[in-house]
């Protein structure tokens, strides 16, 4: 031995050392810890048929639960407990076939006939479950063997595989269900990534890392990295703010635009965007005066400065469109008739409609609701229209609202886009049978545009009919659509590979902290 | 929150009911007494009950709407509303309450099925140790506050405190809280600003929760036992039996600790349990201020959340437990002072 | 024959002529008086600048200034400007409209009502003292903030509303101090003498008994005030207050704790409800010696 081969055992480790410093500490994701999450509402129940209708739920959900395919948040649907499926031709059934070897939280084998169990449990409709509607244009399910099931609709359904991979369609544990029944759902039972372990109403709900789960991580051994997850329901903005700055949680949801640049500005934490954003919109109560005058709708539409109220709301951070499609979503058109801050062809419909101009907008209490109606007050008041408010708080304003005989004049609405699917916005307030149509808007030229787009495949097709469903809607000025502001949440810098569904809900089955 | 005359007081005799013989608790007619205290709380306790029932049923908007999600049909939330009963008429579902209320059955919360008695379970505690930390903090900076301004009366002592204590009950409670909020936990980052660890699991957490939102009530509290002190120990002071005890060349400070303190304690004490509703009262918002999840804020919410069973089970709650502290409150006077019989 | 009270009050006032340093005594009694003086201040002040708002304030506190949202202090907006724009200094001012209107009226009904309630209880004894008292403690056994809370819930937030939820909460404290005033009044001898000579309830109600027993009421009404403003303060805090855009303080106060970084929006909003009940407590105190001290010379 001389010289040459300790050098070489000398080169050797330089290059090792030059190697691992180089990829850091961050090759590989990073096991154990406890993982805290905090968002905003708290669910009312665990069983995933019982979700609330904003899907935020989900948060909670996709801790223990998991369906036949998940809708990633770049818009692919990919497998998740089915491995592949197959349309037929006639895009009358769809065939499933399943993933081997999964097992839930309580030992119970997930197999076809599981996965049929949920799926009719799903749509019985004893069950009264806010999600079992989803599933309206399933006929039947059949479990062609142990790993294969097959889903025949009523008709053909564009959005069919979406409401498979949300609520409607997320397995639990059949053994469980029929042990605990109506109790199930303050104890889940699934097959994700964490098993549950608490639940503090209130306060907080806990899961543990599920030692059997079917996932791979990318070191080669089972998912999830984390030993467990704590999401707390911290609906004050300020609090889960100060609780992320200080560490205490890693991540928050729904963080208010006022603090983006503070979040900016701080070092130790980043904004993380969402697949969507919210938009803010005015409901009008067509039935009966004073907006069943469409000259009065179209004055109103037409006295509302939107990039102002976008501006003071959102800080710039927002922006206005002619309806509620987002520049982002694939039906984007600005070849629209959009009601234009006017002041001068306000007052001119305010006279051609021959109303005094009086109206109470009804708004839920809460940000920005609030705020947008004192700014359309305003600006209503330099047109001649006298808009005098009405906040109340949620159940009560729910109450006058939603309820069958309309009370209301206008009221302050948001949804989430882009949806999942264009037919979760546009069938649910502007479609036919429309459960959100709170408005009372009957009209079957706009009902067919949204029924022809919720049908047809074609995205291409179906970009003309919905185009043709906002010409109406902005002709007839049943709505004021107001602005889009973006949603964000906020998460400690050192939070790795959160996955997120289409509609924004975190996947923390693959998430680590470096 | 709500001051009282600190003038010339009287002493609420419960309507009717003979005090006892004696005030030795194992006299007989003492037993009888407190019985007949114990009873006078049913029709109360009943009048209450009936009016917060009615009360919530009269909000409108229901809960369907929370469990079912604004999506759901008319249908859907008319079966909902049967399978829960709240179809019934109000005298049919308060009878149905009341006779599971009776055997220790509150109910199942409307909105997350959970037993409201585990609910109680675990909130109670809460707000209670925020009352009993906030009564600490007002009576340890207000007695001591109260006695010295007795003591030195008519100087800069006496005037500082009146200042104080006219300052403190004038502060509005929410608006100490949030400023609180602002200088400790969000400028100097020193205390957290919200949440709840119990004191079983992490006491030192729990009590750096606890700081700022018993700081909010007690602060303003502080005043008004300093003020009724302050009254008390003048009107004390100048007894017959404290000139006596000092010419027997009794020290100063077991003058006024043993014998002025001790008598000082019923107009005190008197008033304290008089403010236990307003201590509640004001826990209510500063549980909202600070995400505590406590009986306030099941209350606020229930309200919020037209969750009927949990509102009426915090609010049974809390009525017993007022009327309860009035009693105890007019049950210590004998062993205060000595001259005075139920 | 004196009460213990009386005695002691007469002890009080013997106790007082012996305290050291006559500068001292004085001293603390023109602090009486001039705390009564500078509530009788304060609360004029706060009076004179809801009537005069519209003179009184430099903006019109629902113009929304696009261009100065959330602005600290300055000389063109000194208290800032709040979350759309508006002047706080305006809203503030105007505020007071809200604050006052909202308590005046309501302790007014509530003395009224209370009154009537406890002087029939406390006239008539018996059963209906029994059940009306019964409902009276009821009442009161509740934290009045959560009995507000609850009724406004149901009538839903409004400026009437809100001075009905207040008047009911504040009716039975009322209730129960003028039955326990009657309670001792409805013995004196002249009082027995117009009973003998078969004078009406209600004529001896109102003719004997009640300007007696009023002058506590009065004073009682005084204290009750601030706490009423409080009350009012935190119902709207909670949000269950007067509608937008109409300025309430504790909605301004609610409203500012979520902008931290933005100060004044809390700040000067709850110290105008800090001042608004040093003034209340200031003046009703005064009155109440003012009672006392009648009281001793009797």
């Amino acid at each position: 031995m001389g010289f040459r081969p300790k050098v070489f055992q000398w080169m050797t480790v330089a290059v090792a050392v030059f190697f691992l410093a180089g990829s850091g500490w961050a090759a590989g994701p990073v096991r154990g810890a406890e993982f805290k999450a905090s968002m905003h509402l708290e669910p009312v129940s665990c069983d995933p048929l019982f979700g609330n209708g904003t899907f935020s739920d989900r948060n909670a959900f996709n801790l223990f639960y998991e369906n036949l395919i998940r809708l990633t948040g770049e818009g692919k649907f990919v497998p998740e407990l089915a491995e592949s499926w197959i349309i037929a031709p006639d895009n009358k059934s769809i065939t499933f076939k399943l993933r081997k070897g999964v097992v839930f939280h309580d030992g119970t084998p997930f197999n076809a006939q599981v996965a049929k169990w949920n799926l009719d449990r799903a749509m019985d409709p004893n069950l009264n479950a806010p999600h079992s509607k989803d599933l309206s244009a399933v006929a039947s399910v059949d479990a062609l063997d142990d790993d294969t099931i097959r889903v025949n609709m009523v008709e053909p359904s564009a959005s069919i595989l979406v409401m498979l991979s949300y609520e409607a369609g997320s397995m639990i544990s059949p053994t469980a269900y029929q042990k605990l029944g109506k109790d199930f759902g303050r104890n889940p039972v699934g097959t994700g990534p964490y098993r549950f372990v608490k639940w503090i109403s209130s306060d907080r709900i806990i899961g543990e890392r599920f030692a059997d789960y079917w996932k791979m991580g990318l070191d080669g051994k089972k998912l999830p990295y984390m030993d467990a997850v704590t999401i707390r329901f911290i609906p004050n903005t300020r609090v889960k703010l100060i609780e992320v700055k200080a560490g205490n949680i890693h991540m928050a949801d729904d963080i208010q635009v006022k603090d983006f640049s503070d979040i900016e500005a701080d070092p130790n934490i980043k904004l993380v965007d969402r697949p969507h954003g919210m938009h803010q919109f005015v409901c009008f109560n067509v039935t009966k005066p004073p907006f069943d005058n469409k000259d009065f709708r179209l004055a109103v539409c037409h006295g509302i400065n939107r990039e102002a109220i976008m501006k003071v709301i959102t800080r710039g951070y927002g922006a206005v469109t002619p309806t509620l499609v987002p520049s982002n979503w694939f039906i984007y058109t600005e070849d629209l008739p959009t009601h234009t801050h006017n002041p001068e062809k306000a007052k001119a419909y305010l006279k051609k409609s021959g109303l005094t101009g009086e109206f109470t907008c009804s708004v839920i209490q809460r940000d920005p609701d609030t705020q947008i109606a004192q700014l359309m007050q305003a600006q209503l008041k330099e047109v001649g229209i006298n808009m005098s408010i009405e906040v109340l708080e949620r159940k009560a304003w729910v109450a006058k609202v939603i309820t069958t005989d309309r009370k209301f004049h206008a009221g302050t609405l948001m949804t989430k886009v882009p949806a999942p699917d264009p037919d979760f916005a546009f069938g649910l307030y502007f479609g036919g049978k429309g459960k959100l149509n709170w408005s009372g808007v009957d009209d079957k030229a706009l009902f067919e545009a949204v029924d022809k787009g919720a049908k047809v495949f074609d995205e291409k097709e179906r970009k003309k009919y919905y185009q043709k469903a906002q010409e109406i809607l902005l002709q007839e000025g049943y709505y004021a659509f107001l602005f889009q502001r973006p949603l964000k949440d906020v998460a400690v810098k050192n939070v790795q590979n959160v996955r997120r569904d289409l509609n924004g809900s975190w996947c923390l089955g693959e998430v680590w902290l470096e | 929150m709500d001051r009282r005359r600190s003038g010339p007081r009287f002493h609420h005799k419960s309507a009717g009911v003979p005090g006892p013989a004696s005030n030795n608790f194992c006299d007989p007619t003492m037993h009888i007494y407190l019985i007949r205290r114990a009873l006078q709380l049913i029709p109360t306790i009943l009048v209450m009950s009936v009016v917060v029932f009615s009360l919530t049923l009269m909000l409108p908007g229901d809960a369907a709407f929370t469990v079912l999600g604004e999506t759901a049909t008319e249908q859907q939330r008319e079966r909902w509303r049967e399978e829960m009963g709240l179809n019934q008429s109000v005298p049919v579902q308060y009878l149905r309450w009341f006779s599971k209320a009776l055997t220790g059955d509150l109910g199942l919360s409307i909105r997350s099925r959970e037993p409201v008695v585990d609910m109680l379970a675990v909130r109670i505690p809460t707000t209670v140790e925020l009352a009993v930390l906030s009564m600490l903090l007002a009576v340890a900076i207000g007695i001591p506050a109260g006695i010295m301004a007795a003591k030195f009366r008519n100087t800069w002592v006496d005037f500082a405190v009146s200042f104080l204590s006219m300052f403190s009950m004038a502060i509005p409670f929410f608006w100490l809280g949030v400023l609180l909020i602002m200088i400790f936990s969000v400028n100097f980052r020193w205390l957290p600003p919200s949440g709840y660890v119990s004191l079983v699991e992490n006491p030192i957490q729990n009590f750096r929760l606890m700081i700022l939102p018993a700081m909010t009530i007690g602060m303003s509290f502080a005043g008004l036992v300093m003020r009724q002190t302050r009254t008390a120990m003048l009107q004390i002071l100048g007894e017959d039996y404290v000139r006596t005890a000092r010419a027997k060349g009794l020290s100063e400070l077991v003058v006024t600790v043993k014998h002025a303190l001790r008598n000082a304690m019923i107009p005190i004490t008197t008033v304290l349990g008089l403010q236990v509703g307003a201590l509640l009262g004001g826990a209510v918002v500063t549980e909202t201020i600070f995400s505590i999840p406590g009986l306030g804020r099941m209350i606020v919410e229930g309200i919020f959340e037209r969750d009927f069973p949990v509102v009426q089970g915090a609010i049974i709650v809390i009525v017993l437990f007022i009327l309860t502290v009035n009693i105890i409150v007019d049950l210590t006077y004998p062993y205060l002072d000595k001259r005075v019989k139920l | 024959m004196q009460s213990a009270v009386e005695t002691s009050n007469t002890k009080l006032a013997a106790a007082q002529q012996r305290s050291k340093g006559m500068l001292a005594r004085t001293a603390v009694r023109l602090w009486r008086h001039k705390l009564g003086k500078f509530g009788v201040f304060i609360i004029s002040g706060i009076i004179f600048a809801a009537v005069l708002a519209p003179v009184v304030s430099p903006h019109d506190p629902t113009h929304v200034y696009y261009e100065a949202v959330l602005v600290p202090p300055s000389t063109q907006f000194p208290f800032g400007t709040d979350e759309i724009g508006r002047c706080i200094l305006s809203r503030t001012i105007y505020g007071a409209r809200v604050s006052l209107q909202i308590v005046f009226v309501a302790i007014v009904i509530s003395l009224f009502v209370g009154s009537m309630i406890g002087l029939v209880a406390g006239y008539f004894g018996g059963w209906v003292d029994d059940v009306l008292m019964r409902i009276m403690e009821g009442l009161l056994s509740f934290p009045m903030i959560v009995l507000a809370l609850a009724i406004i819930a149901v009538l839903g937030p409004s400026l009437s509303n809100a001075m009905i939820a207040l008047a009911i909460v504040n009716t039975p404290g009322f209730a129960r101090l003028i039955r326990g005033q009657v309670l001792s009044v409805k013995e004196m001898d002249y009082v027995l003498a117009a009973r003998a000579l078969g004078v009406s309830d209600f004529r001896i109600m109102w003719r004997h008994i009640w300007p007696s027993v009023g002058g506590n009421a009065i004073v009682y009404a005084s204290l009750r005030g601030s706490a009423a403003l409080i009350t009012e303060s935190a119902l709207s805090f909670l949000g269950l207050g007067v509608q937008p855009p109409t300025p309430a303080w504790g909605y301004m106060v609610a409203v500012g704790m979520n902008y931290w970084s933005e100060w004044w929006m809390s700040f000067f909003p709850g110290l105008a409800i800090f001042f608004a009940v040093l003034g209340l407590n200031f003046f009703g105190d005064a009155l109440r010696d003012a009672m006392d001290a009648k009281l001793q010379d009797n």
